[in-house]
């Protein structure tokens, strides 16, 4: 969210596109680093997992683990001694479903689009 | 040469001595920090703690003391941001941390982009996107946006268990061209298909290219979905997006 209505009334300030541009390939060259190591931290280390070991997913996971007694508090009970995202991506029934879930969405549709279509012609 | 005493900011001293260890890096953060004013510097330490109200905060002030949009850009955030890159190489913080420090940026960026676009510097497009229904994984759709943002797009971001409704009134409402999705989940994927499809039947879908991502989706799921695109990660969903607009231009 842009803060227009939250600047100085006086602003002055003008940026040299091109010096912005510098800035921003700058930044990009940063950014393009952190996704690099994120990519290759992800193979021992789940990425919710935070320096603290506190899990911040939103959602469940089997391996987290109660921390006291704050409700809601986890930390990441990984060991992270393999890469977890094959399982992710390696189950031929699970890949089949979603395939067959996603052609019936689409012929689902299709039908439908037609039928509207032929009801607008006869009306 | 410049030493670390001549740091005015002691939290920034603090960082460079706990958590730099490259001697070419000690350097050349030492010098750009001794020569930046002490209100870049506290703007950056709040960037490395991922404090997006006190970025807001003192981005704000900075302005109000007529200091230079591009100053700020480059002293306090994006000085920040390279100390942030060197901590995660470096195994101290990890990717919640560097998503809190990528919030606390585009807290001060926000204060940015009205001067940018006064200047006539207008952001690449417009990009929205969110994760699909039924899936609360936004890791990999956040690191999307952090690098779509720092090459030049304007991002909404939809946040997760995003509907095919909200999808298509957010592309409506910014008049966005291109949107991404991400699902994490081989059963949350097929809505990527459904929101899809929903784009056709409110006769918006060519009004808008698609590009989806994932750990479970591939190119084959892609073209089985009807998408424009498939990125395989955000490096890739950067040059998607470019390349969207390179096909627009053309």
């Amino acid at each position: 969210m842009s803060k227009q209505d939250d600047l100085p009334e006086k602003q002055t300030s003008f940026v040299d596109p091109k010096a912005y541009q510098e800035s921003l390939s700058r930044l990009s060259e940063i950014f393009t680093g952190m996704v690099q190591r994120a990519d290759e931290v992800s193979k021992f280390r789940c990425p919710y997992r935070d320096r603290k070991d506190v899990c911040t997913a939103k959602f469940k996971c089997r391996n987290q683990k109660p921390v006291g007694s704050e409700e809601g508090h986890t930390t990441c009970g990984h060991d992270g001694v393999f890469d977890y995202r094959p399982a992710w991506e390696s189950d031929p029934k699970t890949y089949r479903r979603a395939k067959d879930k996603i052609s019936k969405t689409r012929e689902h549709a299709t039908r439908g689009r037609a039928l509207q279509r032929r009801g607008s012609e006869k009306a | 040469m410049a030493d670390l005493k001549d740091i005015s900011n002691e939290k920034i001293r603090q960082e460079i001595e706990e958590f730099v260890e490259n001697p070419e890096e000690i350097e050349r953060n030492v010098e750009i920090f001794s020569r930046v004013r002490p209100l870049m510097q506290e703007i950056a330490a709040a960037l490395i703690e991922g404090d997006d109200g006190v970025v807001d905060a003192l981005t704000k002030q900075a302005l109000e003391d007529k200091i230079d949009a591009l100053e700020i850009m480059d002293d306090g955030l994006i000085a920040a941001m390279g100390i942030v890159g060197i901590k995660f190489r470096d195994n101290y913080i990890f990717v919640p941390e560097v998503l809190a420090c990528a919030r606390a940026m585009k807290a001060g960026m926000a204060y940015i982009e009205p001067i940018l676009s006064a200047s006539g510097v207008e952001p690449l497009a417009t990009v929205i996107m969110g994760t699909v229904k039924g899936d609360l994984h936004d890791i990999g759709k956040n690191l999307c946006i952090m690098m779509l943002r720092g090459a030049g797009f304007n991002v909404v971001d939809l946040g997760v268990d995003t509907s095919d409704d909200e999808f298509i009134d957010a592309v409506e409402e910014h008049s966005a061209p291109i949107l991404g999705m991400s699902a994490l989940l081989t059963t949350t994927m097929p809505n990527m298909g459904k929101t899809i499809e929903a784009f056709i039947d409110a006769d918006m879908r060519d009004d808008v290219k698609i590009m989806v991502g994932g750990a479970p989706v591939t190119q084959e799921f892609a073209d089985d979905m009807g998408a424009d695109a498939y990125g395989k990660d955000a490096l890739d969903c950067v040059a998607v997006a470019k390349g969207f607009l390179s096909v627009q231009a053309g």
